[in-house]
């Protein structure tokens, strides 16, 4: 939103403008060119007078207008537009989340969360003139306009509220398509991609769904069963990724790495239940998973190549090297 | 007859389609409309590229053994005959929703019914469910004991 554009600057330069005591009682000409300095375009008649109406409703300002004097003033000395007050280190701290929110978060969250940002972006530009918003340090990987991701902020909604979703699914393993009751738990992302953890009541069970694959999901009335069981967070402790492979169990894994990439594997360990077995001089090492294998943890695995041996299970030794060249 | 006030959901509809693809997979019942939302895979289709759908604006929605027929008053995400809906691939899906006019909020069974295709047979041979024996869904058992009420989000 152009900064010309933003109302609430146009409401700080009218809090700023009625609380000048060396100027009290401004009439509404007044205000106008508050805002007009304030923004280095003049706003119109009409968006002042609204701006005074939004400010009276939406921040429950006491701005009173004196017919007679043709002037506002505030009602209530004590009233303050900017709500709580701020120390230098508070504004610091709000500063860096907010940058860091711009890096990481923006590409990540959706329509909803970009308003509120904009308000605490709009003060935050006003206390600090010289701060460089435009400028990128940091760079994430998120993915942009990926199919399903208009559904965030129901999901989000439906979790925070506990309220029962209904969607179609089309499954691309099967080719079908299904009608399902959800209740959301979790939204959670990974590898780029974000996913709702939920309650199936088809599955009786948690049940992971990706964004990209449901349709239409609508909010529906009645009781919330996503607190039964386990919770969403305890689900994902043994698991690397999303899908865990069906009927598998919590199981050790070897792996053995070759010297090459034994400083990533002790930069980056795969998941926290990762652990080095023995290191040998070379470089060579052999670490140990403990884990539900899931489809991830199969391509990750694969990725690797030839720099990797699969030691046991064995399963998964021909999962990962051999059933990965047909 | 029972005025709708509020709206409906059923999340599982059995029905008797001519075949499972397309799915009949939700029904919403509204004061304004009926939405009935479908699924279709190409996935198995003998037509190159997964072939077309399309739908005819002529299409009802009509209790069985009743008289009133629920005109099509809208559709989403499949196009009206004669514009088709086309596929790239024997991997694509199509989720889809017709609109209806209202249906009573009561237990009923129902029919969906696409009226003949009136254009060539090489188009009628292409379609996937321009003719009537390839779309109509018959038995639509609505149950409002398995009806759930929606939500304002």
């Amino acid at each position: 939103m152009p900064v010309t554009k933003n109302p609430y600057l146009r409401y700080k330069a009218i809090d700023a403008r009625l609380r000048n005591r060396q100027k009290p009682l401004p009439t509404i000409q007044d205000l106008i060119q508050a805002c007009a300095k304030e923004t280095e375009q003049e706003p119109s008649l009409d968006t002042v007078v609204k701006d005074i109406k939004n400010m009276r409703y939406s921040f429950h300002a006491p701005i009173d207008y004196c017919r007679s004097k043709r002037v506002y003033e505030y009602t209530d000395d004590t009233y303050r537009f900017d709500g709580v007050g701020l120390m230098e280190q508070d504004i610091n701290s709000i500063k860096n989340a907010i940058e860091l929110i711009q890096s990481i978060g923006s590409s990540r969250v959706s329509g909803q969360f970009e308003h509120a940002m904009e308000k605490v972006l709009t003060a935050y530009r006003e206390k600090f003139p010289q701060g460089n918003f435009k400028r990128q340090f940091i760079q994430t990987d998120a993915a942009k306009d990926f199919r399903g991701f208009q559904h965030f902020d129901l999901f989000f909604r439906a979790i925070k509220d506990r309220i029962p979703v209904s969607i179609v699914h089309y499954s691309y393993s099967k080719h079908k398509f299904t009608s399902r009751i959800i209740h959301p738990m979790l939204l959670k992302e990974f590898d780029n991609r974000w996913y709702v953890v939920a309650f199936s009541e088809e599955h009786n069970e948690i049940r992971t769904f990706g964004f990209d694959r449901i349709h239409d999901p609508v909010c529906v009335q009645g009781d919330f069963r996503g607190e039964q069981g386990p919770d969403a967070v305890s689900y994902f402790q043994n698991i690397y990724g999303i899908y865990p492979i069906e009927n598998q169990d919590i199981q050790s894994i070897l792996i053995d790495i070759s010297p090459q990439e034994l400083a990533y594997f002790r930069s980056y360990p795969i998941h926290e239940s990762q652990q080095f077995v023995r290191v040998q001089n070379s470089g060579r090492a052999r670490i140990k998973l403990n884990l539900i294998p899931s489809f991830e943890l199969i391509r990750l695995l694969r990725s690797f190549g030839s720099t990797i041996r699969i030691v046991e299970p064995e399963w998964l030794r021909l999962e990962v090297n051999e059933n990965f060249k047909r | 007859m029972k005025k709708t006030t509020k709206s409906y959901l059923f999340s599982q509809v059995p029905n008797e389609g001519v075949s499972d693809n397309p799915t009949l997979l939700r029904i919403t019942i509204t004061p304004a409309y009926t939405k009935v939302d479908f699924g279709y895979s190409t996935f198995n289709s003998i037509y190159s590229n997964g072939g077309w759908i399309q739908i005819s604006p002529e299409t009802y929605m009509q209790a069985m053994n009743g008289k009133r027929q629920y005109k099509l008053l809208n559709a989403e995400g499949i196009s009206f005959s004669p514009n088709k809906h086309y596929f790239e691939s024997l991997r694509d899906w199509q989720f889809y929703s017709l609109y209806f006019e209202s249906i009573p909020a009561e237990d009923g069974i129902y029919e969906i019914i696409e009226p003949e295709f009136m254009g060539d047979k090489e188009e009628i041979m292409a379609a996937h469910h321009v003719s009537g024996e390839n779309f109509d869904f018959f038995h639509i058992h609505l149950d409002m004991q398995k009806a759930i009420q929606m939500r304002e989000y």
